[in-house]
């Protein structure tokens, strides 16, 4: 468990839900910082601590073949060894119920990026 | 006014000197920032006027092989029904984007439901099985376990028992204190309220819940699942939050399902935000909303629209079935049954 601690990565459930701020930035502008920065994703404090993972950091989540960047909330609203997101581009993009995260750095995917894939 | 935030359609918003009065979060970002990525109408990504927009989208619909009409959550009964008659036209399916069972089986009238009111003023046992109130529909509760009625004066921790049941320990769920039971969700726990209502055997939160009903006639769950035991349980009431998603089940009965499809319109709403990307590479799409989407951004046509409630009228569902009339505080021009007027007749 102790050098789980250094290894900052880790294979979580993914679990979706419809969180209200994200909604009312949706209804404002979906391509607006704000909506960018409030798109997080969700760990429990148990879990964060198991795999080091501290409150604000920049994360890579992975599912096969697609990644995005994001920040990383910890928060208990987010089950024990689960990753909680809104439900929106981000989590329709990997369309997984599982994902890689892992610490990274530089800003969080932003929606522009992720539409880029639909045209190439 | 009528905001148009979610399915509580809540009918004591108002909008004095700039300043949006007892709306929620969701409503009142939706009024406030309604000048905000407004869409504009383009073809091929070049902005145009709108009645070129509308005569390109015909052209498309009329040169397609299949098409699949998606969304209407978020628009009103009328423009639903002149999508139905497009539908109908162009043999096309029908997909709202929501995988729920329980809607249909409301409407039809399979199981009991009640209105909000109701809620407020009998309910005691009121249940939100996997919903997430709190963050889907922010009003709901004030409108209903947390606010007096005319048999539950007392108040909330005295009146009424409040049961969460989810996955994980959402915002909602932290609201149980007294009086009130957070139940986690575990794979057994509907054949477990069966039992617990026939009598038999439960866990001991589960045995609690249903010991609680006891107490009143008067119970209502808020899902979105069809389960089991609802009619046994009381009243249903469908947890939808999409505006008018109950007026799109009234009007099509449910998702319309079709095999091959090369062009997709889209009625206020983003299918990039559901719909598999692979579904969507390499059809044509037409996007009919009010503001700048996902969907707008990769969209042969783009049709700005009023934003339904709010800029336009009509009527839309209440989650409780309560039909309402829309009182706009602007007026645009077109809106979302005109432009689809506009289309169908073209065709």
């Amino acid at each position: 468990m102790r050098f789980a601690k250094f290894l900052k990565r880790v294979e979580l459930r993914l679990l979706t839900y419809r969180d209200g701020f994200q909604v009312a930035l949706a209804r404002k502008d979906k391509f607006s910082k704000e909506f960018v920065d409030g798109s997080v994703v969700v760990v429990n404090p148990n879990t964060a601590k198991t795999f080091g993972f501290k409150d604000g950091q920049v994360v890579r989540l992975r599912a096969g073949e697609r990644w995005v960047r994001m920040r990383l909330k910890v928060d208990e609203i987010s089950p024990e060894g689960c990753a909680l997101m809104h439900s929106g581009i981000y989590a329709n993009y990997l369309s997984s119920d599982r994902v890689v995260i892992e610490a990274d750095e530089g800003e969080p995917t932003t929606p522009d990026e992720i539409l880029k894939e639909l045209v190439t | 006014m009528i905001c148009t935030g979610c399915s509580c359609l809540c009918e004591d918003v108002e909008l004095r000197d700039g300043k949006v009065m007892h709306a929620c979060r969701i409503g009142a970002s939706m009024i406030l920032n309604r000048n905000v990525a407004r869409a504009r109408a383009t073809v091929e990504g070049k902005e145009t006027d709108i009645d070129t927009a509308i005569d390109r989208a015909t052209e498309i619909l009329k040169d397609s092989e299949g098409v699949l009409i998606y969304g209407l959550n978020y628009t009103t009964v009328e423009a639903q029904r002149i999508a139905l008659k497009l539908a109908e036209k162009l043999s096309a399916g029908v997909d709202n984007g929501l995988r729920y069972d329980l809607p249909k089986k409301v409407v039809e009238g399979s199981v009991r439901t009640t209105t909000l009111e109701d809620v407020r003023d009998y309910a005691y046992v009121i249940m939100f099985w996997r919903f997430d109130a709190h963050n889907e529909m922010p009003r709901l509760m004030s409108r209903t376990y947390y606010a007096r009625g005319k048999k539950r004066q007392r108040g909330h921790e005295e009146d009424r028992f409040l049961a969460v049941v989810d996955v994980r320990k959402s915002h909602t769920a932290i609201l149980a204190k007294k009086n009130a039971v957070f139940v986690e969700y575990y794979d057994g726990i509907v054949e477990d309220f069966v039992s617990a209502m026939g009598g038999g055997l439960a866990r001991r939160e589960v045995l609690k819940v249903v010991g609680e009903l006891k107490k009143s006639e008067f119970n209502v769950v808020f899902t979105k699942e069809f389960l089991p035991f609802l009619n046994d349980f009381g009243y249903t009431v469908p947890a939808i939050p999409q505006t008018n998603a109950m007026g799109f089940y009234e009007v099509f009965g449910g998702r319309r399902e079709i095999d091959r499809f090369d062009t997709i319109l889209v009625v206020g709403d983003d299918p990039i935000n559901d719909l598999p990307f692979d579904t969507l590479r390499g059809k044509r799409m037409i996007v009919i909303d009010p503001k700048l989407s996902f969907a707008s951004k990769s969209a042969d046509v783009v049709i700005p629209s009023a934003i339904s409630g709010l800029e336009s009228g009509g009527t839309m569902l209440r989650c409780d079935l309560k039909e309402v009339e829309l009182k706009p505080e602007f007026k645009l021009e077109f809106d979302d049954a005109k432009i689809l007027r506009r289309i169908l007749e073209g065709l």
